[in-house]
């Protein structure tokens, strides 16, 4: 732990450093809230128009719908895993090496670049709260206990955000053409997230898909928490229990990954 | 006609240009497949949950967001590049258009084919002939005709509305983002029937943007749906007309905001 | 006398730009401000071309050169002024005008950039209308003398500078243009190319009656090729006449170096001027003077055995004033001299 506090102003540094960029480039982040707020407007209409008048569907009522909805896709904008993009740039701009060179673990510059892109995007989110309130809803959780174990799962979801971005980042050591790989996580996320439909109203096969897949524990599962969906504390603990098994493995995988790319830079550099 | 033969002629030598890229290419196709995907597959999974959506079967809304994706991939075929105008125009690359012996907006819009077009146009067709096996429709040589003048009508309704954007740049210098919006605003709303929009959206989206012309009620008129329109039925009849009215306002203004141009200086 | 292919008189091109606000909200403040600032970019140019001239079009960065080229070729419309370039007024019938010009700018191709060299040659012959004899022909004459044949078959992006601009330079004459208008086409090539890039411009100059207006910094460019040439600084034109016109009306003098035997501090004293007309020291260094005289005045021979008269010299060499330290002393002064 002694190595990450020494090394605390460089990360501070990086994470500063990014949230500038995140704000110079305000205009498009404002712009992908925007498109964040559409889809929300869409979502209302069209599950409005499909619950036809019912107050409830397979026990779920509407407005609680909505909310699941409004904040599973506000959770997705302040989620998003903007060291893919990072990566992918440095690597083909052949400016990786300068990063592995400095004096700071890689991974750690990494995680601390991710941070700070996040911090620059929060006080968009936050305004585009009350607007997400008008165009879809948002209900205040269910219980205390709910907010807490929210926060918790949040959290976690976005630990595993950071090391799938990871991994899709490191991708670019091997590959050219690595722009087709964010977009498609982006789409996966929202669907087998459950941030279109929640994955209740799932047909059976693809719930099994979904349930396999690490994109619910971005999405699905801390929205349920929030929701009072899943509250019987065992429930809750084996919620957040399968996202800590997705960060572990995840961990792993990256880990590996890592090696191997590194092995890969020195072929670059050499 | 001879003009016409002249575009075509620039517009393959855009399409092979593009086509340099191979990679590129095939990437580029997949992504735009991905996107279409998962939001067909969104509709496509809650239908099959609920047996309708403001009283359009599964068949009926496939047919439409079918429709709206064939027609978004002809919009795109001369009107891709408008997402590239602001830098050429900032770059002062663009004063080339105005040298040559040819319409300048003919010149950009052929200068670049975006291949993402073939990606919309296979996924729109895909769906489209999945949903007729669903919808059952009779075609008759009245309903084909209306069908490749509604197609062609929407196209022109949704490119009216890049070149009017793209006309900004001109005079401002920014259009890129506002076009990534309004194609946000066309990809997310277009594909839906408007019924489940409150009235205030549909008037918007009929009277402001020519959201509904693009697909929607050229549908309305196919899958014989007009009762339930708030409009007069007669403007889903005419709507190619209203995409040719609006791309005729469009290249007006295009050309008329041409002339406040001031290129980047040396 | 036909009437000028070329006429220009007081053409003014003035450009508006929102005064850009910093601080809080200064993009929006931008976007809805009153505060304009004016600059002027062309302030009343005037001048007449005569078909088949070549003529350098010369100024500093920022003096209006390339705001008055985009006038003549349409691309932007004058705030005031008239214009016509064979007969007809540019931006109003930029279609047809088109036809009339060809334009090579040389920090940006109008090739297609991903297609083979060959293709842009076609897609150009579609536009112009150029005819399958006149194309075969002009595009024959092209390859011969630019040596486009090892080359015409690779696609634009991967050629280099110099066979870029040789393509672009075919491009813009296979119609047989009255007029050429030529934006830095030598900038950033090697020797040869530039000689060889010379050498085609004062051919097609020569055969084709083509008017060629030549725009610069190389002024190895004018002096090569220009008989006329036209100054402008700050949207003014400073001079307009010929290259040797304007050496002589504005630096009329050579310069006699003059190598001494031994140490010239010593020979030709600072306190006491040279007692000859018309000269006068400009430089001297250890053995070495710099002498500067008017050859209205004295003449060369006669200055040369005065010198030689008066001191021991071991070496005589004249030196002509470089069109290039001409020019600046004119951009300096802002000066005209006509």
């Amino acid at each position: 732990m002694t190595a990450v506090t020494s090394r605390l102003p460089a990360y501070l540094k990086l994470a500063s450093l990014q949230l500038q960029i995140t704000y110079a480039y305000r205009g498009e982040v404002i712009g992908g809230l925007l498109v964040v707020l559409l889809r929300i407007l869409l979502l209302k209409a069209v599950w409005t128009a499909a619950y036809a008048g019912r107050t409830s569907v397979d026990g779920v009522p509407l407005p609680d719908l909505i909310t699941f909805l409004t904040l599973g896709n506000l959770q997705l904008v302040l989620m998003r895993p903007m060291l893919v993009w990072y990566l992918q740039q440095r690597i083909h701009e052949g400016q990786i090496g300068l990063d592995l060179a400095r004096p700071v673990p890689f991974l750690g510059q990494l995680f601390a670049q991710q941070v700070g892109a996040t911090a620059g995007l929060v006080p968009f989110v936050v305004l585009a709260v009350p607007l997400a309130f008008l165009v879809g809803n948002l209900a205040p959780p269910a219980s205390p206990v709910a907010a807490i174990a929210y926060l918790a799962s949040l959290s976690l979801a976005y630990l595993i955000s950071t090391l799938i971005g990871l991994l899709m980042g490191l991708v670019a050591f091997w590959t050219v053409q690595t722009l087709g790989v964010g977009v498609i996580y982006e789409f996966a996320t929202q669907f087998f997230g459950g941030a279109l439909i929640p994955l209740s109203f799932f047909p059976p096969a693809l719930r099994t898909i979904a349930d396999l897949l690490p994109f619910q524990t971005q999405v699905f599962i801390p929205v349920s928490i929030y929701s009072g969906a899943i509250s019987a504390p065992a429930d809750i603990a084996g919620a957040l229990g399968l996202q800590v098994i997705w960060i572990a493995a995840l961990s792993v995988i990256v880990w590996f990954v890592w090696q191997h790319a590194k092995r890969v830079v020195t072929v670059y550099r050499g | 006609m001879s003009r016409i033969t002249l575009s075509l002629a620039l517009w393959t030598a855009g399409l092979r240009s593009a086509l340099q890229y191979r990679t590129d290419t095939f990437i580029v196709i997949v992504m735009a497949l991905a996107f279409q995907g998962t939001g067909f597959a969104f509709a496509w999974v809650l239908l099959s949950r609920f047996e309708s959506l403001a009283g359009w079967t599964l068949g009926q809304v496939a047919f439409l967001y079918g429709l709206r994706l064939i027609v978004h991939a002809v919009a795109g075929v001369l009107t891709g590049p408008f997402f590239g105008l602001e830098t050429q125009v900032r770059t002062g690359e663009f004063d080339r258009y105005l040298i040559r012996p040819l319409s300048p907006l003919l010149q950009f819009m052929t200068q670049r084919v975006e291949i993402s077009i073939f990606g919309d146009l296979l996924g729109g067709v895909a769906i489209f002939i999945a949903a007729n096996q669903l919808v059952g429709l009779a075609w008759t040589p009245s309903a084909i005709g209306y069908l490749v003048l509604a197609i062609a009508g929407g196209a022109l309704a949704e490119g009216a509305v890049r070149i009017l954007i793209g006309a900004l740049s001109f005079r401002f210098l920014a259009s890129t983002s506002i076009l990534y919006l309004a194609d946000s605003v066309f990809s997310t709303f277009a594909n839906y029937p408007l019924t489940i929009f409150g009235g205030i959206l549909q008037f918007l989206f009929t009277f402001g943007l020519p959201l509904a012309f693009v697909a929607y009620l050229p549908a309305t008129v196919l899958l014989d749906r007009t009762a339930e329109l708030q409009v007069n039925p007669a403007l889903a009849y005419v709507a190619p007309a209203i995409g040719v009215l609006w791309i005729a306002i469009a290249v007006r203004v295009f050309n008329r905001e041409l002339r406040t141009y001031q290129s980047a200086g040396s | 006398m036909p009437d000028p292919i070329i006429r220009v008189d007081q053409l003014v091109k003035t450009f508006r730009s929102p005064r850009r606000h910093d601080g809080r909200f200064g993009a929006l403040r931008t976007l809805f401000t009153r505060d304009y600032t004016v600059k002027t970019a062309v302030d009343g140019i005037s001048f007449a071309v005569e078909s088949g001239e070549l003529i350098g079009y010369v100024g500093p960065n920022g003096a209006g050169k390339s705001t008055t080229i985009k006038m003549l070729t349409g691309i932007l419309v004058p705030t005031s002024g008239e214009l016509q370039v064979a007969g007809l007024v540019p931006w109003r019938r930029r279609e047809e005008n088109a036809l009339n010009i060809g334009v090579v700018f040389g920090q940006r191709s109008q090739l297609w950039w991903d297609l083979p060299l060959i293709e842009s040659f076609d897609l150009v012959a579609r536009m112009y209308r150029i005819g399958p004899e006149r194309f075969r022909s002009n595009l024959g004459r092209f390859r011969e003398l630019l040596g486009l044949d090892e080359f015409i078959n690779t696609p634009v992006r991967q050629l280099s500078l110099g066979q870029r601009m040789r393509g672009d330079l075919s491009a813009a004459l296979l119609h047989d243009p009255r007029i050429v208008y030529l934006d830095e086409p030598t900038v950033g090539l090697d020797v040869v190319a530039k000689e060889r890039i010379r050498t085609f411009i004062e051919e097609i100059n020569r055969d084709r009656g083509t008017t060629v207006i030549l725009t610069t910094h190389d002024l190895a460019d004018v002096e090569r090729l220009c008989r006329r040439i036209i100054l402008i600084d700050r949207g003014r034109v400073l001079y307009d006449g010929t290259v040797d016109g304007l050496t002589a009306s504005y630096a009329p003098y050579r310069v006699l170096i003059v190598r001494l035997a031994t140490d010239a501090g010593a020979v030709v004293p600072h306190d006491r001027p040279l007692d000859l007309a018309g000269v006068e020291v400009a430089k001297r260094e250890a053995g070495a003077v710099w002498l500067r005289f008017d050859p209205t005045v004295i003449a060369a021979p006669a200055l040369i055995s005065e010198v030689v008269r008066r001191y021991p010299v071991s070496d005589l060499s004249i030196v002509e004033p470089e069109l290039e330290s001409v020019i600046r002393e004119i951009y300096e002064s802002g000066a005209v001299a006509t």
